[in-house]
C-alpha cells in the first residue's frame, strides 16, 4: 500500500481538484483507492455527494482507525472509497499532541487499512501543523500543486525549508505546476525559473480550465464527465508519472 | 484485529414475475441499463460431476465459464476460456485453472449439454436525494431455451454501497413488501426442473434392500433389476459416443448380472438361467473390441512415456491406427445396439428379471438368501486360498489369470450381499480384495497387452521402426509383469493367512447368528 498526499501551505491552488481527479485516475488504473479528506472544509465530500463524517471519540490510534473506518463511504465509482471530512478534524492537532510518538501516529492508523487498499490519498488542509507533520511522515509521496506565481513559489520554498529544518526527506516532495495558463507570460517565465532551480518538478502540468471549475456544478471528478479533456489527460499523465516514480523507489 | 472495512453484503431476492424495477421509483431515483439477453448452455457429465462438485459450467457464445453454484444459484466466475471449438473433455481446455478445476470433477467423463436458458440482466442504481448512488441492483430474468421462451424466474441482487447499508436494507424491505422473497431455488435448478432433468448421484453399487431371510429368487431379482437399469441408462452415451465410461460401465453391469447368476445357483430354472447368461455374454462380447481399443487409447500417453523419445513416433502410428479403427468400431457397435435383435435381447433380459414374470420352480428359489450366499462366499474363498498356496515364480500366467477371475467372483458376492454381512468385516474384506485385485489386474493387463501388441505386429508387419517401438514396449511390459508377480505373491500371502481364513470361517461358515431386520448389526460382531 502506498500513501500519497495532496498538500500545499497555500489554499486555492488546485489541491482538492488534484486529490479528487488523481483518486479517480488511480482507480481507473486498477488500484483500490481510499481518498481521505483531512480538510475540515469538506470539499471532497461535496464533489462525491457524500455526507460529512460522523463525530467519533479519538483516544488512541486504534480508536482513531475504527472511527475513521466507520465513516468510509463507497463512491459511485467502483474501486474508489471516500473518507469524508468532519469539522471535528480541526481538533486533530490537540489529540495528536497528547499522544506518544505524536509525529508518527497517522502512519500507524493508516497501516490498519493496508489489507483493503492499494493506495491511500490524503487531501490535506492548507496549513502547517502537527497534523501536517504527521502527513509528511506517513506519506510515500507528497504532491504539491504550485501555481506559477511568485506567491506560490514563495510558499513552496517555505515548505522545502521546513523539510530541511525538521530533517524530513525532501525526496518525497513532488511539486507540479497547477492552474497553468499557457498564454500567461508570467506563468511561462516562473515555470522556467522554478524548473531550473527545482529539478524535481513533475513533467505533467495541470492547465487552468473551466472544465475543472465545473466540478462544483457536476459534483463529480472531471475525469468522470470530461474524459478526454486536456485537463483530464493532464491528471492521468500526472498519475502515471507519480506511479512510475514510486515504482522506481521500490 | 477485527476487519476494519467490512465486506459488502449482497441480498438476493426472488421476485414475483410481474414486479419491475419501476416499483422503487416512489422512494428513489432509479437508473437502469439493460444488457442484451444471453443464451447460456449448461454442461455437465452423465455423473453430474460438476453439479455435485458445487460448480456449474456454461457456454455463452464462444466463451466457457466455470462458476460455483449452490442450489442452482450461480456464484462468482472461477475461470473462463474463449474458444470457437467445442470443449468436450477437461483436457480439451487450455487455461491451466480451468483444466486443474475440471480434471478432478470430470476425470474420463465427457461434457454434454444438460439444459439451456436465456438470462436477461438489467443493472440498476438507486440514488438518494443528492444524487449519490447508495445501492446497486442486478435485476435478472431467466427464460427457458436459447430464444428467451417461457419466463421461469426473476431475481434481484441488492448490493448496498459501503457506508450505505441502511439504504440497502430499506430497498430490500421495499421489495419484500411487494412480494420478493429471500428463499427459493436458483436459476440452474429451475431450468433443470422445467426441462424435467434431475441431477442424480450415479453409482454402480446401488442398495438392494436385502435381508438374510429374503427368498433367494426375490433377492437376485432385487440385485439384477437396478444393475440392468444402470446398463440401460448407459446405452445412450455409447450410441452418442460421449465418453468411454458409458461402455465400461455397461459391460461391468452385464458382467455383474452374469456373475450373480453363476454364483447363486438354482434360483431360476436352469434353462432360463443359461439363456440369460448367453444373452449377457453375447451383448458384452459384441463390445469387446471397442473396449480394447478404448483401453489402448486411454493409455496412449502412459505408453509413450514408457518409451525413449526416439521410439515414440513409431508407436504414434499404432495409436493412429487404433484411433481409426475405433471410429469404425464405435459406429458398428452403435448400429448393432440400435438394431432390433439387440434391443429384443435387452428386452428379454428385462422381462425375465421383472418382478411380475412367472417362472417355474427351482430348488433354491424360496430358500433364504443369507445361508445360500454365505456358503458360496466361503467356497470361493477356500478355492482362492488353495490356488494361492501354489503360486510362485514359476506359476504359469494362466493360473494367475484364474485366481484373478476367482477373486473377482468373490468380490462381486461380497459387494452384492454387503447388506447382510454382519459388522464391518465385509467392507474390510472387500478392501483387501480390491488391493489384491489391483495387483492381479496390473499383471493381467501387462500380459494381455504384450499379446495384443505382438498380434498387432503380426497383422502389420510393416517397417522396422514400428517393430522397434513395439519391441521396446513389449519388453517394458514384460518387465512390469515380472515385477508385479512378486507383489501378487505378497498380497496373496496376506489374503490366505490364518487370521483372514479364520475371519472368513467365523462369518460365512459358522455365523454366530442370523441377523434379523430389527436386530442391531453390532450384536453380531
Amino acid at each position: 500500500m502506498k500513501i500519497l498526499s495532496s498538500y500545499s501551505i497555500k489554499g486555492g491552488v488546485g489541491k482538492t481538484a488534484l486529490a479528487v481527479n488523481l483518486a479517480f485516475a488511480l482507480r481507473e488504473a486498477g488500484y483500490r483507492t481510499l481518498l481521505i479528506d483531512l480538510d475540515p472544509q469538506g470539499a471532497v465530500a461535496f464533489y462525491f455527494r457524500v455526507g460529512s463524517a460522523e463525530k467519533f471519540r479519538m483516544r488512541d490510534a486504534q480508536s482513531m482507525a475504527e472511527g475513521l473506518s466507520r465513516n468510509i463511504r463507497e463512491s459511485d465509482f467502483p474501486g474508489l472509497d471516500i473518507l469524508p471530512s468532519n469539522l471535528g478534524y480541526r481538533h486533530f492537532d490537540i489529540l495528536l499532541d497528547g499522544m506518544a510518538k505524536r509525529r508518527k501516529q497517522l502512519r500507524k492508523v493508516l497501516e490498519e487499512f493496508k489489507p483493503h487498499y492499494d493506495v491511500i490519498l490524503i487531501d490535506c488542509p492548507p496549513n502547517i501543523t502537527l497534523l501536517s507533520e504527521n502527513v509528511f511522515r506517513a506519506s510515500d509521496a507528497i504532491l504539491v500543486p504550485v501555481v506559477p506565481t511568485v506567491l506560490s513559489q514563495r510558499t513552496f520554498e517555505q515548505l522545502t525549508g521546513f523539510f530541511r529544518e525538521q530533517d524530513l526527506p525532501g525526496g518525497i516532495l513532488h511539486p507540479f505546476f497547477s492552474m497553468v495558463q499557457k498564454r500567461n507570460k508570467m506563468h511561462q517565465e516562473t515555470m522556467a525559473d522554478l524548473s531550473e532551480s527545482h529539478p524535481g518538478f513533475l513533467k505533467a502540468a495541470i492547465p487552468f480550465t473551466v472544465d475543472v471549475e465545473k466540478m462544483g456544478v457536476r459534483r463529480m471528478p472531471l475525469l468522470a464527465y470530461s474524459h478526454a479533456s486536456e485537463a483530464a489527460q493532464a491528471y492521468r499523465a500526472l498519475c502515471s508519472e507519480i506511479l512510475s516514480q514510486l515504482s522506481q523507489l521500490q | 484485529m477485527k476487519e476494519l472495512v467490512q465486506k459488502k453484503e449482497c441480498v438476493r431476492l426472488v421476485l414475483p414475475h410481474d414486479l419491475g424495477p419501476e416499483c422503487l421509483q416512489d422512494e428513489w431515483c432509479v437508473e437502469f441499463h439493460s444488457h442484451a439477453p444471453q443464451p447460456l448452455v449448461f454442461l455437465d457429465t452423465f455423473e453430474w460431476g460438476l453439479w455435485f462438485g458445487g460448480y456449474a459450467l456454461y457456454r455463452c457464445g464462444d466463451v466457457y465459464r466455470l462458476c460455483s453454484h449452490k442450489n442452482g444459484w450461480l456464484g462468482g466466475v472461477v475461470c473462463e476460456e474463449e474458444s470457437v471449438d467445442s470443449r468436450h473433455f477437461w483436457g480439451d481446455f487450455e487455461a491451466a485453472t480451468m483444466r486443474a478445476k475440471l480434471e478432478g470433477m470430470l476425470d474420463l467423463r465427457g461434457l454434454s449439454a444438460v439444459v439451456d436458458g436465456t438470462f436477461r440482466l438489467r443493472l440498476g442504481a438507486l440514488r438518494n436525494e443528492v444524487g449519490k448512488i447508495v445501492c446497486r441492483l442486478e435485476w435478472t430474468t431467466v427464460s427457458a431455451g436459447n430464444q428467451g421462451g417461457k419466463e421461469l424466474l426473476q431475481f434481484c441482487n441488492v448490493i448496498p454501497l459501503h457506508g450505505y447499508e441502511a439504504e440497502g436494507a430499506r430497498a430490500v424491505a421495499s421489495l419484500t413488501l411487494r412480494g420478493a422473497s429471500a428463499v427459493g431455488a436458483g436459476p440452474l435448478e429451475i431450468l433443470l426442473r422445467n426441462a424435467h432433468v434431475e441431477p442424480q448421484k450415479y453409482t454402480l453399487k446401488p442398495a438392494f434392500g436385502l435381508q438374510t431371510d429374503t427368498p433367494a429368487r426375490e433377492a437376485i431379482g432385487r440385485i439384477v433389476r437396478p444393475i440392468l437399469g444402470i446398463a440401460v441408462r448407459n446405452i445412450a452415451g455409447i450410441l452418442n459416443d460421449i465418453d468411454t465410461e458409458f461402455l465400461h460401465d455397461y459391460r461391468i453391469c452385464l458382467r455383474k448380472i452374469r456373475s450373480v447368476l453363476s454364483l447363486v445357483k438354482g434360483v431360476y430354472p436352469a434353462e432360463g438361467t443359461e439363456r440369460m447368461r448367453k444373452i449377457l455374454g453375447d451383448l458384452a462380447r459384441e463390445t469387446n473390441r471397442l473396449r480394447d481399443l478404448d483401453v489402448y487409447l486411454l493409455a496412449r500417453d502412459e505408453y509413450l512415456e514408457l518409451l525413449p523419445p526416439q521410439l515414440r513416433p513409431a508407436l504414434e502410428e499404432m495409436f493412429e491406427d487404433f484411433s481409426a479403427q475405433r471410429e469404425v468400431e464405435v459406429l458398428r457397435v452403435a448400429s448393432n445396439m440400435r438394431a432390433l435383435p439387440s434391443r429384443q435381447l435387452l428386452q428379454e433380459l428385462e422381462d425375465f428379471f421383472s418382478g411380475g414374470t412367472p417362472h417355474e420352480s427351482s430348488p433354491h428359489a424360496d430358500l433364504p438368501v443369507g445361508p445360500l450366499v454365505f456358503r458360496s462366499i466361503y467356497k470361493r474363498y477356500r478355492k482362492i486360498r488353495t490356488i494361492a498356496v501354489g503360486i510362485g515364480a514359476e506359476t504359469p500366467d494362466e493360473v494367475v489369470h484364474q485366481i484373478r477371475i476367482e477373486c473377482k467372483k468373490l468380490r462381486y458376492l461380497l459387494e452384492f450381499f454387503t447388506e447382510i454381512i454382519p459388522g464391518e468385516e465385509g467392507a474390510s474384506m472387500q478392501k483387501t480384495l480390491r488391493r489384491l485385485q489391483g495387483r492381479l489386474g496390473e499383471f493381467n493387463d501387462a500380459s494381455v497387452q504384450q499379446k495384443s501388441l505382438l498380434d498387432y505386429w503380426e497383422q502389420k508387419k510393416s517397417g522396422s521402426e514400428i517393430a522397434l517401438g513395439l519391441g521396446g514396449l513389449v519388453s517394458i511390459l514384460y518387465h512390469q509383469q515380472k515385477q508385479t508377480r512378486g507383489l501378487i505373491e505378497q498380497a496373496l500371502e496376506g489374503f490366505g493367512d490364518d487370521s483372514t481364513a479364520a475371519a472368513f470361517k467365523s462369518i460365512f461358515k459358522h455365523p454366530a447368528s442370523t441377523p434379523t431386520p430389527d436386530a442391531p448389526r453390532d450384536a453380531h460382531k
